[in-house]
């Protein structure tokens, strides 16, 4: 990046990096500026601030460059579409099979259409710096044409193989594409690429070893770390835990609501929770990334709460008290495969919440009652878990559990939708932040409603705990606002 | 400057490198590959095209020279010898092995694998891709006369085999 800069072309680049580094430093919106703008020529001219005073703010905010910004966003898009759509041509050139041309000469084409693309993108990004946006949009192209090209080869060798070989080749030319260039498109192109061939071949293979959370952490999160994506640092750590899941899944032969994954798919469902709790803390005591911290621990609260959801509906939860069929394939090596993708998962988010409070990840109060709300609930649900594996099972017909059966456990989930509830309403508390808060009533909302339509219910008392979940609804909000002025006002 | 744009001819040198690697063993078994003449089998007679090719089966994919790999399991690496009918210009299996046989001078060693079906022994040449607009036609050449159809593939020294054409009585099909 360094050198970059201090090269010649540099104006264009240093306008780029100074964009990203004043909104990364000074976490202003567009929104903001363009107020500010409207503003500062008020204040100019009731006299407010002089017209010094208005340019060194207006500099400062880099207000003269809006407009400038904006088109050249609007440009990028244009282009990357324009790009994805030539792709998109090219790719469908390929199935055609065009019959005119003999193959030498369309493997000719289609690599020079790659090489152009790369070529002329680089010049205009890199070395001229003339148009860096269509430059990085070019290069997208000559990626997207690499993976139509790689179908190309296959298809004039009569080359039929599995079709995420294809995709994984095609992904580690992105990634490596993107490394150079240093281009978050790319490594787009790369994650999404990989994450479909990765199912595909988990499909294939249930019983082989699952590399793909390892490679994903291991390319891809550095890339986030190095040009400071946060849509790649998202997609990551979405992609890490949905590849566990898949194949926690696959290897079992199962989907998630049936048979001996079901409690594996839970456990590590939660595990990835504090796992991402635990990154997300982390974050935030490492200086220079600290906007990686609200993803990260938004996906920790998103994984906990929508597993402590699901399973605190009595009919999901009395999955977990079933036997499996005795004929189920796979069975053990099933079992033991799971259960080290669980312990890996826990493993990992054990070391990280370690990490994190060594270095003071819950001194900080902004976070400290939300992650001791997603301990709790993972606690319990956890104990749920293994309450409901303890137990002696049914007999695996559906008519032989009730609600008897799993009592407990389901009241044991639901205490966990509770203490994260808790959480989130008590650190917005804390925190004064509107979107905890509403991210709290409303989950609680819903529980208590699900609660009330599970279970047959007289229509009478449904209608009495759905105002009565209304008004309290409004009446937290209210008194949340007026906690929210008093504290403002004690503040001033 | 200079280190960027190391890196990036390193990324289209990894790209380039990444598209030769996927036809690499087609082009040798094209280049030094001995010529051989294979009778095709219909694999399903009802659906021969299956989207942009056509799914080509062998009397060789099923030996019946031998049982034996039969009961290998799915994935396994198989060797067929294979000989010429010197009527027909056909070539034959005479043979089935698990590891690679040494070759007598009229014949020739073929590998593949054993099908998922574990029916089949597939060599990778089971796909013949055609044209958008030739599609119906061969597909109706192959059905009609499918006794008739063989294919032409090159087998290079380690018995890695790539399909060159696909002929039926005298229409040559290349593509």
């Amino acid at each position: 990046m360094a050198d970059i800069i201090k090269s010649t072309h540099r104006g264009i680049k240093v306008d780029i990096f100074e964009e990203d580094k004043m909104k990364t430093h000074l976490k202003i919106s567009d929104r903001f500026r363009e107020l500010l703008k409207q503003e500062l020529q008020l204040w100019q001219a009731d006299g407010l601030i002089s017209t010094e005073q208005s340019s060194a703010i207006s500099q400062r905010y880099r207000l003269d460059q809006m407009a400038k910004e904006s088109t050249n966003r609007l440009l990028f898009a244009i282009y990357i579409i324009g790009a994805t759509l030539i792709g998109a041509g090219a790719i469908s050139f390929v199935a055609a099979h065009w019959e005119q041309i003999t193959p030498s000469a369309k493997i000719g084409l289609i690599v020079a259409c790659m090489l152009t693309g790369h070529i002329a993108g680089f010049y205009l990004w890199k070395v001229s710096a003339k148009s860096p946006r269509l430059g990085h949009a070019l290069i997208v192209l000559g990626t997207l044409v690499f993976g139509a090209n790689i179908g190309l080869i296959a298809q004039i060798f009569h080359i039929k193989s599995h079709f995420y070989n294809g995709l994984n080749a095609w992904a580690i030319g992105a990634i490596i594409m993107a490394y150079a260039v240093e281009s978050v498109p790319n490594a787009f192109i790369a994650i999404i690429v990989s994450f479909i061939g990765f199912c595909g071949w988990t499909g294939d293979n249930p019983q082989s070893f699952c590399y793909y959370p390892f490679v994903a952490a291991a390319i891809f999160l550095p890339f986030a770390y190095l040009c400071r994506s946060v849509l790649i640092y998202i997609l990551s750590l979405v992609f890490i835990g949905a590849s566990i899941l898949v194949s926690l899944s696959v290897v079992c032969g199962n989907w998630w609501w049936w048979g001996p994954s079901f409690s594996a798919f839970y456990l590590a469902a939660i595990g990835l929770g504090l796992f991402y709790f635990g990154y997300g803390l982390l974050s935030d005591r490492t200086s220079g990334f600290r906007h990686f911290t609200f993803p990260a621990v938004l996906l920790g609260v998103v994984f906990i709460a929508l597993s402590a959801y699901i399973l605190s509906f009595e009919s999901v939860a009395g999955h977990l008290r079933w036997l499996p069929y005795e004929d189920w394939r796979y069975y053990d090596t099933a079992n033991a495969s799971a259960r080290r993708s669980e312990i890996s998962v826990y493993l990992a988010a054990v070391i990280l919440w370690i990490w994190a409070i060594i270095k003071g990840g819950l001194s900080d109060r902004r976070f400290f009652l939300v992650s001791i709300s997603g301990l709790v609930a993972s606690a319990l649900i956890i104990s749920g878990i293994i309450t409901a594996e303890f137990l002696p099972r049914s007999s695996g017909q559906y008519s032989d559990y009730s609600i008897v059966d799993c009592f407990w456990i389901v009241v044991l989930f639901n205490l966990g939708c509770f203490a994260l509830c808790a959480g989130l309403v008590a650190g917005s508390f804390r925190t004064e932040s509107r979107g905890l808060f509403w991210a709290g009533i409303i989950f609680t909302a819903l529980v208590i409603t699900s609660r009330f339509l599970e279970y047959e219910t007289g229509l009478l008392i449904k209608a009495v705990i759905f105002i009565a979940c209304g008004i309290s609804i409004i009446l937290a909000g209210v008194g949340f606002e007026n906690y929210l002025k008093r504290r403002r006002v004690a503040n001033e | 400057m200079n280190k960027c744009l190391i890196w990036f001819v390193v990324a289209v040198a990894a790209q380039l490198l990444i598209l030769a690697a996927v036809p690499a063993q087609k082009i040798r078994a094209r280049t030094i590959g001995k010529t051989i003449f294979l009778k095709t089998a219909p694999v399903d007679p009802y659906s021969i095209m299956s989207g942009y090719y056509v799914v080509l089966g062998y009397e060789i994919s099923n030996p019946t020279v031998s049982s034996e790999w039969k009961k290998w399991p799915q994935g396994k690496p198989v060797w067929v010898v294979l000989r010429s009918d010197p009527n027909n210009n056909v070539w034959y299996a005479i043979s089935v092995h698990d590891k690679r046989p040494p070759v007598p001078d009229d014949c020739v060693v073929i590998k593949g694998k054993v099908g998922a079906s574990r029916w089949r022994i597939e060599y990778g040449i089971e796909s013949y891709f055609i044209p958008e607009d030739a599609r119906d036609k061969v597909a109706q050449d192959l059905r009609n006369n499918s006794k008739e159809a063989k294919a032409e593939v090159k087998v290079d020294s380690s018995g890695n085999a790539a399909i060159t054409k696909l002929i039926i009585q005298d229409r040559v099909y290349e593509y």
